[in-house]
């Protein structure tokens, strides 16, 4: 059952066989797996329970309780924003549905660089195939493909560039074009509604409102995890938890999972946990169409151009661009306009008129991750020059998919906003050294940051997810993933926990 | 009202022991009648026979029972130099065997005050002084914000923290079974002073507990920003969950009884007597029961000058010492010499009449300084209805000058008046290091002016001013333009989340509405109220 910690009395120790922290792609998959093994099972979950009854499709409502840190989470530096999910069923809750495998040349890479001995190529195909079968992975019809999504299409064919409808994992979508902020209507095929049930069914007590501080351990097997319950208005802790378990998986985000590590003071003679972030950096476009094209109404992002997306390691790094439709409500809308007065109305009142284009990159940056007191964490990433110019060949090929979609004036959201007419020469755009602040970066996807590999002198994970120097203790999220993988990652995180979760109700340790 | 709770029923916490048997009450028929009461009694902590009485060893007996305090070598304690706070941690140290280390600083001297400082010079106690509060604070803001002085632990300013605050809900359950054994009726109005509010609030909230159904008058000795209402809720809050930590969290969910805050006998402020206070001291001391006119006495002085609807029947809370300290010689050569000077100069009024003066003309220049700042830092009204959790007052007012000067005049003056709000709402889950962050952020662009030599602050400029400002900043880069994106982003948050606001967009908003689409398999996972989860027992 799930049970909203707030309400139970504190403090309070629990016993299970194995305790997940995390309940998103990961972390639901994990305890589905091993709960329907046997395993006693507890799961925490820093967020709220939310049934789609919760969910009122106000941004400013939903946010709080969707988003850490109320969707306003950055690096330390304010300069990035990185929206991660929370709840039960992590960012699957907020999340557009897209599914893509990770490509078969980089996880070959991986395979060679990192010696994944239990995550082969092969292994993966399996696990894609019972994922995408388990959430009802399919292609968007093309009457779902709402006339945002067609614009970039359009473009794409008018341009000649390589684009794709995109798959996504939902059943009874209404349509509504109110994902990032929960669906209404039970439409999402995401962890609260296909595993989170299932992992209950088969015993799981779900601990919501109950954020993991520390793992305990004494250097050489983990025992335990230290947990607090937090208020669900302020979020702030009530009490403490603690659960004893001979088996502890972390499946707490590609931040959350590095920050408790080293909090907990896991043993990491590679000295990696925390220190390869990759983020998936992206910017934005904006084109303003005679034609009102409603763009917050229907599925988003349904079409994807790959144009400037090579994805091989052996094809060098000069095309690391994704770029696909994004809308916000007013707002998100209305904080990603620059400046402020007549300039900022003029293009809110454009609001149906307006395209967004979004360009993310395949990044080989390498940030890094620290606890911050009990409960938080701290970001530190800025993309290297090479990254940097892949943001501005970014929004040179946003801006040119605009034009060719039909827009009538492109805005570039820079400090001084870049507004340009479709006869325009955008090659400025190609040498802009982008600074701090210079325009809005975001990132949804931060992985990398506990790289899997079968060296423990490499590595503090091996390819089975299990922590090399600390028996009992597994990882199952984005964290693991070698490198950045430039596509966005919930599918193979949850394959990823499909494939620890199994591996750990194998375990005798 | 809920079920009436027992003392014993806080054993739960642990303590030192210190408290054992209740202070009596005494009866003030004749001072009734003359005030028109219907009763009058006296909670006589000032008879508590434990660290000279008073009502801090309550507070001490639990606070010094919890770590890091119980494992501290000794403790840092900060207070006036009369301070009775630091009388009961002195004492506290001796009998526990720590070192102290007191920070203290000037207040007006009276015989009380000599008394108090005398006693805490003689003990076990290493005595700091700073010449005002806000040089100890600039000093040693470990102070204020806690944590350690080398070795030493600090202990909160008067000894208040969530924990110490049990000991104070214990005193209300203490005075609901002392009633009930002397069978008398429970008051229906308590007085009491006001200090830090610790005394006030676990009064509050033991009163709820103990089924007493009684108006608490908190009488404030200290200025507004040290017990202001929104300091007093929060201090409730940790007192709550506090509780539920403790694995109380029946005691933790009641409503505490109504706290009535009387600021009228402040006088010239904290450690200042007052003539009404002198008298009350006077008047009572009359009666048997002595006062000290810092505190207690500005508490009884409101009752003497007729609370409002104040009949009935009234128990006044005397959280004073006891009357008598140990005299010790030597005292004063223990001293610091700042203070020793001080003292000198305060019992010398030949030497004291110059310094006056000298310090007349200091005042007259800061003064001038002083009238800028306030014309700066006062005078804030928030919006109609604004209550914030997060943002204070003066930080809606900017809020919404802000969005006065980045929304133009699209948004009307409701709308605009809306925005603090609907701000301080979304930023309520916000970690700590963010909120603080925002705050200071307000903060350095309210007083922005002052780096062009404008004596008006950012909320008080013509709009066309503030919107330079604004262009200003976000223009220049760096801290600069941070500030700008977050009071801009905040405005937007604040506005465009107004159904109003959607209509010149063309957006038409949330399709559900209050009716949303139940699915039964959701709620068939959420456990029922009270179950435990498998494999749970309470630490």
């Amino acid at each position: 059952m799930i049970y909203d910690s707030s309400s139970l009395q504190l403090p309070l120790r629990m016993r299970a066989d194995l305790c997940v922290v995390g309940s998103g792609a990961g972390g639901s998959m994990v305890a589905m797996a091993a709960a329907e093994a046997g395993l006693k099972v507890v799961l925490l979950e820093a967020g709220e329970f939310l049934a789609p009854t919760d969910m009122s499709q106000r941004e400013e409502q939903m946010f709080p309780r969707l988003y850490w840190d109320a969707g306003g989470r950055s690096t330390k530096d304010r300069a990035v924003r990185i929206h991660q999910g929370h709840g039960v069923g992590g960012s699957t809750l907020h999340n557009i549905n897209l599914c893509k495998r990770i490509p078969a040349s980089i996880r070959a890479h991986w395979d060679k660089e990192r010696k994944l001995e239990h995550l082969g190529p092969a292994v993966w195909d399996k696990l894609y195939g019972q994922v995408e079968k388990l959430l009802s992975v399919e292609e968007v019809p093309a009457d779902r493909v709402n006339l945002h999504n067609r614009l970039m299409a359009k473009a794409c064919k008018k341009l000649g560039w390589r684009g794709a409808v995109l798959k996504h994992n939902r059943t009874g979508c209404a349509q509504s074009g109110f994902c990032e902020v929960g669906c209404a209507y039970d439409g999402k095929n995401n962890a609260a509604k296909v595993v989170i049930p299932r992992a209950v069914k088969a015993g799981t007590e779900i601990l919501s409102l109950c954020q993991a501080v520390k793992i305990v351990h004494d250097g050489k097997r983990a025992s335990g995890v230290e947990a607090v319950a937090l208020d669900a208005r302020t979020r702030k802790p009530l009490g403490e938890i603690h659960i004893e378990a001979s088996k502890i998986c972390l499946s707490a985000s590609g931040t959350g999972t590095p920050a408790l590590l080293k909090r907990s003071g896991a043993p990491d003679p590679a000295r990696g946990v925390g220190h390869s972030l990759r983020i998936h950096p992206g910017v934005m476009v904006a084109g303003l169409f005679d034609q009102r094209i409603e763009a917050w109404r229907g599925v988003p992002q349904t079409y994807e151009c790959t144009e400037w997306l090579e994805l091989d390691p052996a094809a060098g790094d000069k095309r690391r661009i994704w770029i696909v439709p994004a809308f916000a409500h007013p707002v998100g809308s209305a904080s990603m306009v620059p400046g402020h007065g007549a300039a900022h109305r003029r293009i809110m009142e454009s609001y149906p008129h307006l395209g967004v284009f979004s360009a993310m990159i395949h990044d080989h940056t390498q940030g890094s991750v620290e606890p911050n007191g009990d409960l938080g964490l701290s970001i530190d990433y800025w993309p290297d020059r090479s990254d940097r110019e892949q943001l501005a060949r970014g929004l040179w090929a946003c801006a040119k998919l605009l034009v060719a979609a039909g827009a009538r004036e492109i805005i570039v959201p820079t400090r001084k906003p870049r507004s340009y007419r479709p006869a325009d020469n955008f090659d400025d755009l190609l040498q802009l050294d982008l600074q701090r602040g210079e325009t809005d970066i975001t990132a949804v996807h931060p992985m990398s940051s506990v790289p899997m590999g079968d060296d423990p002198a490499k590595a503090a994970v091996g390819s089975d997810g299990k922590h090399h120097h600390l028996q009992g203790l597994w990882i199952a999220d984005g964290s693991l993933f070698p490198t950045s993988i430039g596509i966005p990652p919930q599918l193979s995180i949850y394959a990823l926990g499909l494939h620890v979760g199994g591996k750990i109700a194998r375990s005798k340790s | 009202m809920g079920r009436r709770w027992q003392l014993s029923e806080l054993d739960e916490i642990p303590r030192l022991g210190l408290v054992e048997e209740p202070t009596e009450l005494t009866v003030l028929a004749e001072l009734a009648a003359e005030l028109k009461l219907e009763s009058l009694l006296i909670k006589r902590d000032d008879k508590l026979p434990v660290l000279h009485g008073g009502s801090k060893p309550r507070k001490l007996d639990y606070l010094l029972a919890q770590a890091p305090f119980s494992e501290a070598p000794g403790w840092a304690a900060v207070g006036a130099i009369g301070s009775g706070n630091l009388v009961a941690v002195t004492a506290a140290a001796e009998r526990l065997d720590r070192q102290l280390e007191a920070h203290t600083f000037w207040e007006p001297i009276s015989d009380g005050v000599i008394d108090n400082l005398a006693y805490v010079a003689s003990g076990p106690v290493q005595l700091r002084y700073y010449s005002s509060r806000v040089g100890m604070v600039l000093r040693r803001p470990q102070l204020i914000t806690g944590g350690k002085l080398g070795e030493l632990v600090v202990l909160p300013p008067g000894a208040t923290t969530a924990r110490s605050m049990v000991g104070i809900v214990r005193a209300a359950l203490e005075l609901a079974e002392q009633l009930e054994a002397e069978d008398l009726p429970p008051p229906e109005r308590v007085v009491v002073a006001l200090g830090s509010g610790g005394t006030a609030v676990g009064l509050a909230h033991g009163f709820a507990l103990a089924g007493i159904d009684c108006e608490l008058v908190a009488v404030s000795a200290v200025e507004r920003l040290v017990s202001s209402r929104r300091r007093l809720a929060a201090m409730e809050r940790g007192l709550a969950a506090h509780l539920r930590q403790s694995g109380l969290a029946d005691a933790a969910d009641v409503e505490p009884v109504a706290i009535r805050l009387v600021r009228n006998q402040l006088g010239r402020g904290y450690g200042i007597a007052t003539a009404g206070s002198v008298q009350a001291c006077s008047k009572l001391r009359e009666h048997g029961v002595l006062l000290e006119p810092l505190y207690t006495g500005k508490a009884m002085a409101a009752l003497l000058a007729g609370l409002p609807a104040a009949g009935g029947r009234v128990l006044f809370w005397n959280t004073r010492r006891d009357a008598e300290l140990p005299e010790r010689d030597g005292w004063r050569e223990r001293l610091p010499k700042k203070l020793a000077a001080r003292l000198a100069l305060e019992q010398d009024p030949v030497r004291k009449r110059r310094a006056v003066r000298r310090r007349r003309v200091l005042l007259g220049a800061a003064g001038a300084a002083g009238l800028t700042a306030i014309w700066r830092m006062t005078g804030y009204q928030a919006p109609a209805g604004f209550r914030g959790a997060v943002l204070a007052d003066w930080e809606a007012q900017v809020l919404t000058a802000v969005g006065e000067a980045v929304l133009g005049k699209v948004a009307s003056a409701d709308q605009l008046a809306q925005i603090p709000s609907g701000v301080d709402r979304y930023l309520l889950t916000m970690p700590p290091g963010v909120q603080r962050e925002l705050h200071l952020a307000l903060g350095v662009l309210e007083q922005a002016t002052l780096m062009g030599g404008c004596v008006s602050r950012f909320s008080r400029l013509p709009v066309a001013d503030r919107e330079r400002l604004l262009a200003g900043l976000a223009a220049g880069g760096g801290l600069r333009e941070q500030i700008y994106r977050a009071v801009r982003d905040l405005c937007m948050l604040g506005f465009y989340q107004q159904s109003s606001s959607w209509q010149a967009l063309g957006y038409e908003g949330p399709l559900v509405g209050e009716e949303r689409m139940r699915v039964p398999g959701y709620e068939q996972l959420k456990a029922k109220p009270g179950a435990v989860p498998r494999g749970a027992s309470k630490s």
